[in-house]
């Protein structure tokens, strides 16, 4: 008789003093490393930083300047859970016409969003479902537009699509977290009129709402 | 819309008194057919009440999502308002509302749709609803 053996014939009737606190220490123990990740993503709370002070231009070489869904320094930092996240300036400036123009308004908004792969039946895509809110604080005049219309390059359309004969993937991506970017000119996305004046912005995805931030619209003094 | 529809209902969430922002729920008699209202109250400090508007029930923005998109309106936006649509107690404004998202015997869409309502930067927690799952595809209009 091994050791071993030994130990577990003669342990049950000895520690069944010790079953209460194994089953209190199962029980209270939180074991988040056996959790699974979504829910543990589900069940924490979102939290995210911003900077609204930062830079909201993009970085200089291509790929980064015509793909909107890639991080930029204004993009909102997601801490911990799921949900959207924007970020915008505090003011943007523009010069002229009545209409604001994208080449002359620089009206950016940097979303963020974090959700666990499928959620609401979206798959991997959460950012094609996203709604960009918009309302005049002066005049009460609401605006809205998809992510969509966002998307200012074409390599997503420049894409080859897949085989039709390419096998399923294997893996499970039931847990898998998603992040997404995007970086949005509202100033091409919607036809807002040239004048001074505040704007209160928030994204929305399903049951999902962004934070909400106020960006100050103001004429650009003329140079000296 | 009548006076009747800016004043609390029994639907209508209980706000605490030091509540500051925007709380909304739905009256639904029925999962079937209209009407379903989204009734709500906000409570903001005075300051921040008069800088909104002068009638803050007219910046009430309520935001329709599904997962197609989101639709917003300010339903409440061109009405006729008065000095006594909201409650002036202390330091702080109170306000309630009534907007139907689906009018008396149409048929509730399936959905599911999210609707939240936004008071300049507050915004309200979130409340779903969804008809009959074999009326998938009939889409909501939001009643003005």
């Amino acid at each position: 008789m091994t050791g071993a053996g030994r130990i577990y014939r003669r342990s049950p009737p000895s520690c069944r003093w010790a079953w209460p606190l194994v089953l209190l220490l199962s029980a209270c123990g939180t074991n988040a490393a056996s959790q699974p990740r979504k829910e543990r993503e589900l069940m924490t709370e979102f939290k995210f930083k911003i900077d609204r002070d930062g830079s909201f231009e993009p970085e200089a070489f291509w790929l980064r300047y015509n793909n909107p869904r890639i991080d930029t320094r204004g993009t909102p930092e997601i801490i911990s859970g799921v949900g959207i996240a924007i970020n915008a300036p505090r003011e943007v400036q523009f010069s002229e016409g009545t209409r604001l123009s994208p080449k002359d308004a620089q009206f950016i908004v940097c979303v963020a969003t974090r959700f666990v792969y499928d959620m609401m039946g979206c798959g991997s895509s959460f950012m094609d479902h996203l709604t960009l809110v918009v309302v005049d604080a002066r005049t009460h005049q609401e605006y809205s537009a998809s992510a969509l219309l966002a998307d200012n390059s074409n390599i997503r359309d420049n894409l080859e699509p897949f085989p039709r004969d390419m096998a399923e993937p294997e893996t499970d991506h039931t847990n898998t977290t998603i992040g997404e970017f995007l970086r949005a000119n509202l100033a091409k996305m919607l036809d807002l009129p040239a004048v001074e004046t505040e704007y209160i912005v928030y994204a929305s995805l399903g049951p999902y709402r962004s934070n909400t931030l106020t960006v100050k619209l103001v004429r650009r003094k003329p140079s000296p | 819309m009548s006076n009747n529809d800016l004043s609390p209902t029994r639907d209508t969430p209980a706000i605490a008194a030091d509540f500051v922002g925007v709380r909304v729920a739905l009256s639904p008699a029925s999962a079937v057919r209209g009407p379903v209202a989204l009734v709500g109250v906000f409570q903001l400090s005075a300051a921040q009440a008069d800088a909104i508007d002068q009638y803050p029930h007219r910046a009430l923005v309520v935001a329709l999502s599904s997962m197609n998109g989101t639709m917003v309106t300010t339903p409440l936006r061109q009405r006729v308002s008065f000095p006594d649509d909201v409650q002036r107690v202390a330091s702080q404004v109170r306000g309630y509302f009534r907007i139907d998202l689906v009018d008396p015997g149409e048929i509730v869409p399936a959905g599911p749709f999210w609707v939240t309502v936004s008071l300049g930067e507050h915004l309200s927690n979130v409340v779903g609803f969804a008809g009959p799952p074999e009326l998938a595809g009939v889409r909501a209009g939001l009643g003005a």
